[in-house]
């Protein structure tokens, strides 16, 4: 128990130095721009279609589901308006959060990682470039600004196919469904959410950076730094969701 | 002692790191001269790497002095490190090229970073070095592309 504890103090307080000079490289020039953008090509971009299918689910079963709970109530006009709350301020944020962490947060372990047994880091640092500023910095900045945009791209996902399975029983127009279902959503409803997914974008590179940059072992060290980079950034998805929630509830209470 | 730093542009003395209970060097003394070609020899785990990353300042010596040119390594900070390292050439044993870039951009990769002559002549010098080596044909490809016999 004492040499867990030990070791999860340990892992604390090199994550934060590590934050330390992430940080630190991440706002002073020179700035990556290049390997920024085809960062965001390839955490963003090519997370899209799996964001966009995953908010589409979504949006089919809690259509499903909750038609009928509602039809026994005789609240079935509430229909387009509780798919739209849940997806845009619940489901949608947290459903990208944990996509991304899976598919991101394992590309970056695992790539990094490899990066690092190979000496490929060693071996930027020897030609005097700053591994953190073009590998790190540059990996969590793609995900804080990636994660926003494809929360919106899922949330539309959601709504659109909630709209046709809801059809598909009781014929509405998008029209009507997205007015009734946005008649009562405000700014405040949809702000909070989608910016706390930046939140979720910059735990999800600095843990998976982080994970990666301590690679240790050889392939199966890959294997492991892959692994515990979507374990460990889905979990502090989550964590950080439920503190997030609350905070937002009291900054905005009418929310 | 100042002055035996400023003759040899490679000065080390009594360089000693270990890993865990595992003694890597035990109090190395190493001068190098300008244009003098030095060789380490030794088996397998015996720290030939471990002492040229701490030329470089890639790991931390445990205790003892580094020396490039005058400056010792241990007390620089990042930006004269950096600038240290510029000029040191280090090939490491498994070429450690990245995986990302093309042969070209590999070879390009330092000078786009640290050298302000327009990228068309950074280009061409990639160029003529790869050439040089017979690898013209190579020049975009990855290297999990090429054979690395």
């Amino acid at each position: 128990m004492g040499a867990l504890l030990t070791c999860g103090l340990e892992w604390f307080g090199e994550l934060g130095f590590f934050c330390a000079r992430l940080l630190k490289a991440a706002v002073t020039p020179p700035f990556e721009w290049r390997e920024l953008l085809r960062q965001c090509d390839a955490i963003g971009a090519k997370a899209l279609p799996l964001v966009a299918l995953a908010g589409a689910a979504t949006g089919v079963v809690l259509s499903l589901e909750t038609h009928d709970s509602l039809a026994r109530f005789g609240a079935k006009s509430f229909l387009p308006a509780v798919i739209v709350f849940s997806i845009v301020k619940e489901s949608g944020p947290v459903i990208t959060g944990l996509v991304v962490s899976g598919r991101a947060g394992a590309g970056i372990g695992a790539e990094l990682g490899s990066m690092k047994v190979t000496e490929q880091i060693d071996a930027m640092e020897a030609s005097a470039v700053d591994p953190f500023r073009y590998l790190a910095a540059t990996r969590v900045l793609a995900c804080i600004l990636m994660l926003p945009l494809l929360t919106i791209a899922g949330d539309f996902c959601g709504i659109f196919m909630g709209w046709v399975t809801n059809t598909l029983t009781d014929s509405i127009s998008l029209h009507k469904f997205l007015e009734s279902g946005m008649k009562e959503v405000g700014f405040s409803d949809y702000i909070p959410p989608i910016f706390k997914t930046a939140l979720f974008g910059a735990i999800i590179g600095v843990v998976a950076c982080f994970q990666g940059m301590r690679t240790k072992g050889g392939t199966e060290g890959v294997g492991r730094s892959a692994t515990s980079s979507v374990v460990l950034s889905s979990l502090f998805v989550i964590l950080a969701d439920v503190l997030i929630v609350r905070v937002i509830l009291i900054v905005w209470p009418a929310s | 002692m100042e002055a035996e730093r400023q003759e040899f542009p490679i000065h080390v003395t009594d360089l000693r790191k270990s890993f865990g209970a595992q003694n890597v060097l035990d109090g190395i003394r190493l001068e190098a001269r300008q244009g003098e070609t030095v060789a380490v020899m030794g088996r397998s785990g015996t720290g030939k790497s471990v002492l040229l990353k701490l030329l470089v300042g890639l790991e931390p010596a445990d205790s003892g002095s580094v020396c490039i040119r005058g400056q010792e390594i241990g007390e620089l900070g990042r930006g004269e490190l950096n600038e240290i390292r510029k000029k040191i050439g280090f090939l490491f044993q498994q070429a450690a090229l990245y995986d990302s870039l093309t042969i070209e951009q590999n070879v390009m990769f330092p000078m786009t970073r640290h050298s302000r002559t327009p990228q068309g002549e950074q280009k061409q010098r990639a160029r003529e070095l790869l050439a040089g080596l017979g690898m013209e044909k190579d020049l975009d490809k990855l290297p999990s592309q090429i054979f690395r016999g």
